[in-house]
């Protein structure tokens, strides 16, 4: 779940300076239980727009909750189970198919890049036949990332904006690497970026294509799609997703998703990603051998607030406070950030705010929301 | 003789191979009138799908008034010896510069795109190879096969092999950037696929969205093409009535139905599906002035000579000046991808007309002059 300040599983890294002001939203008349309670304060106290979960118990059960509202200007009910902009939890989604391509032996976890786009990686201190698939999928490639290029300008001047996944790549090209690949973890999403590129070399297939059909469609996760080029909305029902801009927070829920790409341009929902997370832990995605090496990881102290996070291969670690650590990823685009997380004996949970924090306390107080869900 | 196999070409002159069909009798064309250039037509289809081989042919006539009839002759489907869906949907190949020359031009009418500003404003660096740089070659000398930049679909891809491919545009840019240019920005013509991918790229860049996104914004429904569309990533079926198209993969299968593709490596160089009467929507759209105004549309019929094609062809900015044996000169940009081939073309007053076939001309018919489908054409509109 990466968070760099207060921000960022992925998309998005923004100087949030401006609080939200007039939220009219009111907690959701609920049961009062833990997890309601933590939504609500998020809502009252964090100054959330609205807030949507799903728990997922042991047994397959799933509770969902909601609070505040899903439209600032209606005051509408934030929708059960609402569709969001999952973010950076794609890279989970990317990671899986190129395991899955592991295990089929088409692709090599240690070969290098170039094997599989020839010459595309050179740079400062950038060399693809130096940088391995593993490295991608671990954030060890040495590689800046994009984002703080591309908003630059500030969020509005590329909300609308369609973005090729190899001008992506272009930007990172241009900036000399952070240290030699291995080295070390520093989160960057052109590293899924090539992840797509590289399926899509190697199985002929947009990488789109291949996550509906390999993960999305094998699961029947009905709420999930990979976003058709140039779509801007969210089909289905959907909270409106915010952004703490100026004095009035600007509804960002219509975004041009490709800055994202096989980093996080997926749309879905906090039982899809439930289910996701599940299914993937206990095995219906991946043959034994790649699961193990998906959960092999390396320190990545700012991938969330506690600063004990670690990360696999597009999976990283969230330590619990009621003791051990779940299986998580996380995603923060414009106007969503989702936290979630699948425990070791398989309780899930996802909790989405539909606003960016526009403080350090409201992201902490969102990692602890997700928290509570998974050790209540 | 040896068949070749087919190579992953879109162009407008035949450059795929096909084994010769055998088609024992075909149905007769079939129009709703009889007029001189109806019977032209008619006459013209059944030639193509009987001596000529082709599985099917449509055309479609539309009068200066817009009135449009529409012709079939042959099989819609060799297997099943079905009809042919009468104004039904085909891959138009390199037709799709039209657009994306139109789009273009549009932008340098509204001042976000300067003809003869370098490739280099609008893609920084981009554009770098042996005896290629992006510096030196303009907005113009792209629209118009100047650029001397090496064609990607001249690198032998084996169709076959790449027919359900997808293929990022960046993609089809590398494989042209790893070659030579075959002249000197400016210096002669020759037509290349890899201009009117960096003309997307441009589009693209200037207005920050997805260029099939702007040929369907800007001219797909300002033209109000019903039957025309941008297919998405990785669509590989054509969504409405259509004629099934046909390859050779060698003599002993003469016709392997290729009507499913990963279209991609067209891009915005020739993606498009679309059906012979929607052509001539847009072209009487283009020429009657609803998606230019009249600098940038003298522009694009500005013609200059372009050797290698037949000679009463020049070629302008997406858009070919024919001279018909007749004398009369047309408008027009047909194309090849493996498959199908259409021409198409519009008279000074108005009258235009659009041919297709579901299958590539032969080796042999490719080298003739006129070749099947054009002579048909020019048939029809000297009619």
């Amino acid at each position: 779940m990466r968070t760099n300040a207060f921000l960022t599983a992925g998309l998005t890294v923004l100087a949030l300076t401006t609080g939200l002001t007039g939220i009219q939203a009111q907690a959701t008349p609920a049961k009062k239980d833990t997890v309601q309670q933590t939504l609500d304060a998020l809502v009252s106290d964090d100054d959330f727009p609205g807030t949507l979960a799903a728990v997922r118990d042991t047994r397959g059960r799933t509770r969902d909750y909601t609070a505040g509202v899903s439209d600032l200007d209606s005051g509408d009910r934030v929708p059960v189970n609402g569709r969001v902009r999952i973010a950076s939890n794609t890279k989970m989604f990317t990671a899986t198919v190129v395991l899955q391509l592991v295990g089929e032996g088409k692709i090599s976890l240690d070969a290098p890049v170039d094997t599989y786009l020839p010459g595309l990686l050179r740079g400062d201190g950038i060399d693809g036949r130096e940088i391995t698939v593993r490295h991608l999928l671990q954030h060890t490639s040495g590689l800046v990332d994009y984002d703080d290029k591309f908003l630059a300008g500030g969020y509005p001047a590329v909300q609308h904006r369609h973005f090729e996944p190899r001008e992506l790549v272009d930007a990172v090209l241009a900036e000399k690497a952070l240290w030699a690949p291995g080295t070390k973890f520093s989160y960057s999403n052109a590293n899924y970026v090539l992840a797509g590129l590289i399926v899509q070399k190697v199985t002929g297939r947009p990488i789109g294509e291949e996550i509906t059909r390999r993960v999305i469609r094998k699961l029947g996760l009905r709420d999930t799609y990979w976003p058709a080029l140039g779509d801007q909305t969210i089909h289905g029902p959907h909270p409106h997703g915010y952004f703490p801009t100026g004095a009035e927070p600007a509804d960002v829920t219509e975004q041009d998703p490709s800055m994202g790409w096989a980093a996080g341009q997926l749309v879905g929902t906090p039982r899809d990603l439930n289910t996701f997370m599940t299914a993937l832990l206990d095995g219906k995605l991946l043959k034994p051998a790649q699961l193990a090496e998906m959960q092999k990881t390396v320190p990545a102290p700012d991938f969330d607030l506690t600063g004990d996070a670690t990360y696999g291969l597009g999976l990283g670690t969230f330590k619990l406070s009621c003791g051990g650590v779940a299986w998580t990823h996380g995603g923060d685009a414009p106007g969503y950030v989702t936290r979630n997380a699948v425990t070791e004996n398989g309780k899930a949970a996802t909790v989405v705010v539909t606003s960016n924090a526009a403080s350090l306390e409201a992201a902490q107080d969102l990692e602890k929301a997700l928290d509570t869900a998974l050790c209540r | 003789m040896p068949t070749r196999r087919p190579l992953a070409r879109i162009g407008v002159t035949s450059l795929a191979v096909l084994a010769s069909f055998s088609i024992a009798c075909s149905p007769l064309a079939e129009g709703a009138e009889n007029s001189t250039t109806g019977s032209a037509m008619k006459d013209g289809l059944h030639q193509l799908t009987t001596d000529a081989g082709f599985p099917a042919a449509l055309g479609s006539i539309r009068d200066s008034n817009g009135k449009t009839r529409d012709y079939v002759s042959g099989y819609g489907d060799l297997k099943d010896k079905t009809k042919v869906p009468v104004d039904g949907q085909v891959r138009i190949a390199s037709a799709s510069k039209m657009f994306t020359s139109t789009v273009v031009l549009q932008l340098v009418g509204e001042g976000r795109i300067s003809l003869d500003a370098p490739v280099e404003q609008y893609l920084p660096g981009l554009v770098r190879g042996d005896g290629i740089d992006g510096r030196d070659i303009t907005v113009h000398q792209l629209l118009q096969h100047t650029s001397g930049l090496p064609d990607y679909t001249q690198i032998a891809l084996d169709f076959l092999k790449i027919q359900h491919t997808y293929m990022e545009p960046r993609e089809l840019l590398d494989i042209a950037l790893a070659q030579k240019a075959v002249f000197a920005p400016g210096t002669s013509w020759r037509y290349s696929n890899t201009n009117y991918i960096l003309l997307g790229l441009i589009t693209q860049k200037v207005t920050g969205r997805p260029i099939g996104e702007e040929i369907t914004q800007r001219v797909i429904k300002r033209a109000d093409l019903r039957h025309t569309y941008w297919p998405g990533v990785g669509e590989q079926k054509i969504r409405d009535d259509h004629p099934h198209a046909y390859t050779s993969a060698d003599d002993t299968h003469p016709h392997v139905d290729i009507t499913d593709m990963d279209p991609s490596w067209g891009w915005s160089a020739g993606q498009m599906v679309s059906t012979p009467s929607d052509v001539n929507k847009f072209l009487a759209a283009l020429m009657g002035g609803t998606l230019l105004k009249p600098a940038q549309l003298d522009q694009m019929k500005s013609a200059i000579d372009a050797p290698g094609f037949p000679p009463n062809w020049q070629y302008g900015l997406g858009l070919m000046k024919i001279t018909l044996s007749c004398g009369d000169v047309v408008y027009g940009h047909g194309g090849d991808i493996p498959g199908t081939e259409t021409r198409d073309a519009i008279t000074a007053d108005g009258t235009a007309v659009t041919i297709s076939v579901t299958a590539l001309p032969t080796q042999k018919q490719g080298e003739s002059q006129p070749m099947p489908v054009d002579k048909v054409l020019d048939d029809v509109l000297c009619s």
